[in-house]
């Protein structure tokens, strides 16, 4: 009886034990990437003048993206003053994997030496800032199916669907996928493949990159002012590259004072069976976190 | 333990003997991937057969290459596959006396790899579609018989209630599900004869090809359709909607079923049997989701 209950119990345990995501499993979620942190009391909010100012860092990559750049640190004040100079330190990290079935990111701290602040006449304030600018390339998309009859087995295959959450597959960078809408219209000779792709930045830093000349002398100065190119590429596997509004070069330009932006793309795919394929959608762009830290320096003098 | 094996025992229904003419059921020819053909996990660089069975656990026999399949709900050409369907290199006995499980044969569509770039893992869903022409035999017992005779009591039979008993139809997708008399004037018997699909997949024409079932314009003619043939009793006419009053013509399901509605003569009463033959093309089909994962090479 002793014995059945416990291979009963055994049962029961392996039951209940969780699978965790295997290795090679796509890592996917919210638009995430570098997260900069001050180390406590590095430096403290307040300093004294001749004080030396020590500046520690914590540098999480919570994205896909391997950061292989440097990490700098200045201030907003004058240097005549002396105190933080900017100066930068190389900065290495893997991106993030599944170690064990679990979202592992790489993390290191970095530390900057500088001088103290002398010779305040008054008592100061600045600003330090941390900030690091990297490269990321990604690949995301999920899998769109299309059939040859539209209004035929929409519960298989839905002529309009949106795909939103963990059905996006978006792998997780500073700018990913938000959603997908996705529309199947038929045309002479075949169906014709919409998909309106809408693209999620994370809230910390921003898109930094220059923009070609020759789109600056076509668009103008403030244009220029108020976008920052990034590429992007859809594939739908296999059937070859979505034609894309707003897309030139394979270049699409986003507005700096937007989180989201939505591109329309779309592909004639001719006579096609029902099929479920993956979208492909490349991204690649530079990216730039930073972090700040107010800072009050004290006048010693006037302290006395 | 003992009750488990109760339930174990419970559960095994002996479906092997047949109580009159037919074995019975609904079903036709199944198709089902082979087992690690393909495995459902493999990785970017791996070629994977990929095979398909059909098992014929109707009553219709199938001779060599009538039954087809095809692989599709992929992009074929990233697998290195074609679209094309392929027929069986033997027949496809149907149950039967000398065959109670039915004939069985794989479909090889040789060897896939996925050509495309992989990033950590992707999941796909392939799909595989038979097509087969099929038969559904029924012979049920009916009762013939003048207006005259039923009120006067001295018919032989009856022609009240459900006609059908187990066994009158052969295990096919496409079911008679119903057969009911009704006396039309002073010497015409009416049969009601209700048709049902009763499998998951959909009803063709007969004379359409599996091509034919893919195409658009073609599909849209020709499914949910079927021939009915009544052989017996001769004079039988059968009210077909697209022709003439005939023993033989097409009809039409409607959210997979239909009611067809046929006549005969009666001067005498007597017991008959209701011989009817439906045939279609059908087409059913499975799918099989498979992961690859990015290579590491």
């Amino acid at each position: 009886m002793k014995k059945l209950w416990v291979v009963l119990l055994l049962f029961l345990v392996a039951g209940c034990s969780q699978v965790g995501p295997r290795m090679g499993e796509k890592i996917t979620g919210n638009p995430d990437g570098l997260r900069i942190e001050f180390l406590q009391l590095q430096p403290p909010t307040i300093i004294r003048e001749n004080q030396d100012v020590n500046v520690g860092l914590k540098l999480t990559n919570s994205g896909v993206c391997d950061i292989s750049s440097e990490v700098c640190v200045s201030d907003t004040l004058s240097s005549v003053w002396g105190g933080i100079g900017e100066q930068c330190q190389s900065l290495n990290l893997n991106g993030i994997e599944l170690v064990a079935g679990k979202v592992s990111s790489d993390t290191t701290e970095v530390y900057f030496n500088f001088e103290p602040y002398t010779n305040l006449d008054r008592d100061l304030s600045t600003t330090v800032i941390a900030k690091s600018k990297y490269r990321c390339e990604v690949s995301a998309g999920p899998q769109l199916c299309v059939k040859r009859l539209v209004g035929e087995d929409e519960k298989e295959c839905g002529s309009f669907e949106t795909i939103t959450g963990t059905g996006l597959e978006a792998t997780i960078a500073p700018i990913t996928l938000g959603k997908v809408e996705k529309q199947l219209i038929p045309e002479r000779g075949g169906i014709n493949l919409i998909a309106d792709i809408t693209l999620k930045k994370m809230n910390e830093g921003e898109i930094v990159g220059e923009i070609d000349p020759s789109v600056l002398s076509e668009k103008g100065e403030a244009f220029a002012l108020r976008h920052t190119p990034i590429r992007f590429e859809t594939d739908y596997l296999g059937y070859g590259l979505m034609d894309c509004k707003n897309v030139e070069n394979g270049v699409f330009l986003w507005r700096k004072d937007r989180n989201e932006e939505t591109i329309s793309c779309e592909l004639f795919l001719g006579d096609v069976d029902f099929v479920d394929n993956p979208l492909d959608v490349r991204l690649g762009y530079e990216y730039e976190n930073l972090n700040s830290l107010s800072l009050s320096i004290s006048d010693v003098d006037r302290q006395r | 333990m003992i009750l488990s094996l109760l339930l174990v025992v419970g559960c095994n229904k002996d479906d092997t003997k047949k109580a009159g003419t037919f074995f019975g059921g609904i079903d036709g020819v199944s198709i089902e991937f082979e087992k690690l053909a393909p495995p459902t996990q493999f990785g970017q660089d791996d070629s994977v057969s990929i095979k398909t069975i059909l098992k014929n656990k109707g009553e219709f026999d199938l001779q060599t290459g009538k039954a087809k399949a095809r692989i599709f709900g992929i992009n074929l050409n990233n697998f290195g596959l074609t679209s094309d369907y392929k027929g069986t290199e033997g027949s496809l006995r149907a149950r039967g006396e000398f065959s109670e499980q039915g004939g069985e044969q794989v479909i090889d569509f040789g060897n896939a790899r996925y050509n495309q770039i992989i990033v950590n893992s992707q999941d796909f869903t392939i799909r595989a579609r038979v097509c087969y022409p099929y038969q559904t035999k029924a012979l049920v017992d009916v009762c013939i018989t003048p207006l005259i005779a039923k009120e006067g009591d001295k018919g032989v039979c009856t022609i009240d209630g459900q006609k059908i008993k187990e066994s009158d139809i052969s295990s096919a997708p496409v079911q008679v599900t119903e057969v009911t008399e009704e006396i039309r004037g002073s010497d015409q018997v009416r049969f009601n004869i209700g048709i049902e699909n009763k499998g998951k997949g959909n009803v063709f024409l007969p004379d359409t090809t599996c091509e034919q079932t893919e195409e658009g314009a073609t599909r849209v003619a020709m499914v949910d359709k079927l021939e009915v043939d009544v052989l017996n009793p001769s004079e039988v006419q059968c009210d077909f909607r697209t022709s003439e009053l005939s023993s033989r013509g097409i009809v039409e399901l409607n959210g997979g079923k239909t009611v067809l509605s046929c006549f005969t003569t009666a001067t005498d009463s007597y017991e008959e049997k209701l011989n009817i033959r439906l045939n279609y093309v059908y087409l059913d089909e499975t799918s099989v989701p498979i992961t690859i994962f990015e290579s590491t090479k």
